[in-house]
């Protein structure tokens, strides 16, 4: 017998009994929906989290602070721990700042390209031309390598001699511009307070500096806790500068952060070198990787769940199969009579326990790229919570993902049918022929 | 002993004494069931076929005609004895060779049909031929002419359920020859068919002997048609109780019809 007569004669057989092959169709599409689904969402949150990572400046990216820094806030938070003074520097509370040593160490480890301490810059708040209001805002620097996800406009050029701005979608509506592409190269004002100054004014405003800056576009929103305005090196400096005005020069150069960028191949011994400086060094994948492994448990508990249906299908299919190889006890022995082979009815029983597997897993695939399309339009409709992620597509599917679930599926069912279809091999022809 | 009966039979071919049996059953004996309910069927059989035989076997309802086919076509394992297809023990035939033998020496027409009832009466002709491996068109065509040849190229796309008893038969005798067997083993051939019928059969399947040389096995209580074969093995309770030879007068007087002229 041809494979291709097996492949036919499994699917008519099939469908000599539709409501049962049906029904244990229906089974295995439980199981396949749940988990090809699963699957696809999964793919679009890591897809979006990946293009998140690369658009926060990328693999490369290091952004470190003082471990005893970290550490003796922890001990703070706990009350039993009291520790003696000594004169030693190390017991000071500035111990928290990066140490100019710390930085030039760090420097000279292999793979690390540049490394810079990064200044505070804070602001009082941001206005614009088309508001008369004022909005409370935290800046953030744009660093060398970066490539930030544009709504409108382009990044701001990191040593521009403009003070350039990268806004977010909820400045840019809130300064009055309820198109984005408007905002791209408005001048707006932004206040910074001279903390020195600011000890001895009465009025906050005597102490405030305004800056005129340049919009040169909004970014795409990110799920990533980094995000808000971003200005470039030359906005971030004179921040600063106006910032520590006055200050003596050895609390003006306390830095509790640096960044650096490195080889990517590299990353994980620099961090251990960094370490081994006194200086907890995260990359921006670190940071997302919470977020990472949360959806990583989901995922396997529900797919976890879509196994247990799998289980219960498999069962359904040896059941199927079982009552097809009792209804056709005499087929089976007539074919044998006529000299097919075993291996031959072994085959063509797995054939239709592939062939549910099939379309059980098809019928899946189909029905969850409905609903995660439908789900797709529902969550980026007005007022849910996509609404503002354009580019995201919470499912996703791409044949890569479902291939191999289909084909899994496949898998699962052939080893489900195997008993049935041995059984079915195994049959005496003249004891098959005789069964009534 | 069963040589010099041989050597009166009909076909022409079989004359020479030095071919080989197509099948030898040496003290064959079948017993179902165990213990307590054991019984035995068939108790001893010794009797060689040669090729382009015509061989009937009759005896009572229960006597173990349907037993000894079953064991001759390898489709049943002996309980002692052996059978021997072209001098090599049947119990060493395994798989693939036994598998061939099954599908494209041996025709079967069995006393219950056995067809598959929801298949097209053409699907259930062409089951041999799929199972050889012949192609699509090719194997349509071959089971279309012997469908035509019993009479039934009408009924092809009818469901097998929806025929007569004789029709049925018929099927099953069109599946039998579709692929140009050897041996034919027929259980009650023309049990189901009247005698006009029958008749067609008869000297359908006794032509495929003339002219192909095919060697006929036929189970039957008929006297008549036990005739026409060229030896008659008579079972009573398992045992082989006679065998005779017909002599050329009785197969003359049977007068199968192109057959007889040639034997002139
Ligand atoms: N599977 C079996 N189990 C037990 N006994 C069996 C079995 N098959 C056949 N028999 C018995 O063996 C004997 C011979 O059966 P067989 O079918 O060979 O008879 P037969 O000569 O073909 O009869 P008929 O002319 O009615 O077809 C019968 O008594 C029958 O009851
Ligand atoms: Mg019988």
């Amino acid at each position: 017998m041809r494979t291709r007569d097996i492949i036919k004669t499994a699917n008519t057989n099939l469908l000599r009994n539709k409501v049962r092959s049906a029904l244990t169709i229906l089974a295995i599409f439980v199981g396949s929906f749940t988990i090809i689904l699963n699957t696809a969402i999964s793919a679009g949150v890591n897809n979006f989290i990946d293009k998140q990572l690369s658009s926060i400046g990328g693999e490369g990216y290091l952004e470190m602070t003082q471990t005893e820094a970290m550490e003796s806030m922890m001990s703070m938070l706990n009350a039993s721990n009291v520790q003696e003074y000594t004169d030693d520097k190390d017991s000071r509370n500035n111990s928290f700042y990066i140490k100019p040593e710390q930085i030039e160490a760090g420097r000279k480890i292999d793979g690390v390209k540049s490394l810079e301490p990064l200044a505070d810059a804070s602001v009082d708040y941001v206005t614009g031309p088309k508001t008369s209001k004022r909005y409370r805002a935290t800046f953030n620097l744009i660093v060398d390598g970066i490539n930030l996800d544009m709504a409108s406009g382009k990044a701001p050029e990191i040593n521009s001699s403009e003070y350039q701005i990268a806004l977010t979608d909820a400045y840019a509506k809130a300064l009055g511009y309820e198109n984005l592409d408007d905002v791209v190269g408005e001048k707006i004002t932004i206040a910074v307070p001279s903390t020195l100054k600011c000890y001895t004014s009465e009025n906050r405003k005597d102490c405030q500096t305004l800056l005129t800056v340049t919009v040169t576009g909004v970014q795409a929103p990110g799920i990533l806790a980094i995000s808000g305005p971003r200005t470039n090196l030359t906005l971030w400096n004179k921040i600063h500068e106006i910032n520590v005005a006055g200050l003596p020069a050895s609390s003006a150069s306390e830095y509790y952060q640096a960044v650096a960028e490195v080889d990517p191949d590299k990353i994980d011994e620099i961090k251990e070198q960094l370490k081994e400086l006194g200086l907890t060094a995260m990359s921006v994948e670190d940071e997302a990787g919470s977020i990472k492994s949360f959806l990583d448990v989901m995922v396997t508990v529900l797919n976890i769940f879509g196994g247990i249906a799998l289980v219960a299908a498999s069962i359904g299919i040896i059941n199927t199969l079982l009552m097809s190889v009792q209804e056709r006890t005499k087929e089976i022995g007539l074919m044998k009579a006529l000299g097919m082979s075993r291996l031959k009815i072994f085959f063509s029983f797995s054939c239709e326990a592939i062939a549910l597997g099939f379309w059980g897993s098809i019928f899946g695939t189909v029905v969850s790229m409905i609903i995660g399309t439908i789900i797709n339009a529902v969550l980026h409709g007005e007022g849910m919570i996509l609404e503002s992620f354009p580019t995201f597509e919470l499912v996703q599917f791409s044949p890569a993902t479902v291939i191999p679930v289909i084909l899994l599926i496949m898998f699962i069912s052939f080893i489900a049918g195997t008993a049935p279809a041995l059984k079915a091999a195994r049959k005496d022809p003249i004891e098959a022929l005789r069964y009534e | 002993m069963v040589k010099n009966k041989r050597s009166i039979s009909d076909g022409s071919k079989t004359a020479k004494t030095d071919v080989k049996p197509v099948i030898e059953v040496k003290n064959l004996s079948k017993t179902y069931g165990k213990k307590s309910t054991a019984f035995k069927a068939l108790n001893d059989i010794n009797l060689s076929i040669y090729p382009g035989e015509t061989v009937a076997i009759i005896g009572k309802s229960g006597s173990g005609k349907s037993t000894l086919m079953h064991l001759m076509a390898l489709l049943d394992k002996p309980t002692s004895g052996s059978v021997r297809i072209l001098g090599t023990d049947a119990s060493k035939l395994k798989g693939k060779k036994l598998n061939h033998l099954r599908n494209e020496y041996f025709g079967f027409v069995f006393q219950q049909f056995f067809m598959n009832s929801n298949d097209s009466v053409l699907e259930n002709v062409i089951l041999p031929l799929k199972i050889s491996g012949v192609r699509g068109r090719t194997r349509k065509k071959r089971a279309l002419e012997a469908l035509d040849i019993v009479d039934l190229e009408n009924k092809a796309k009818n469901k097998a359920n929806n025929l007569s008893g004789g029709q049925k038969q018929r099927v099953c005798i069109a599946r039998a020859i579709v692929n140009n067997p050897k041996v034919i083993f027929a259980d009650e051939p023309t049990g189901n068919l009247d005698s006009g019928t029958g008749k067609k059969i008869i000297d359908l399947l006794f032509g495929l002997n003339k002219e192909k040389g095919v060697t006929l096995i036929i189970v039957t209580h008929d006297e008549d048609l036990a005739a026409l074969c060229g030896r008659q093995i008579r079972i009573s309770d398992g045992e082989l109780v006679k065998e005779t030879a017909s002599t050329a007068r009785t197969l003359r007087n049977a007068s199968i019809k192109e057959g007889d002229k040639e034997d002139k």
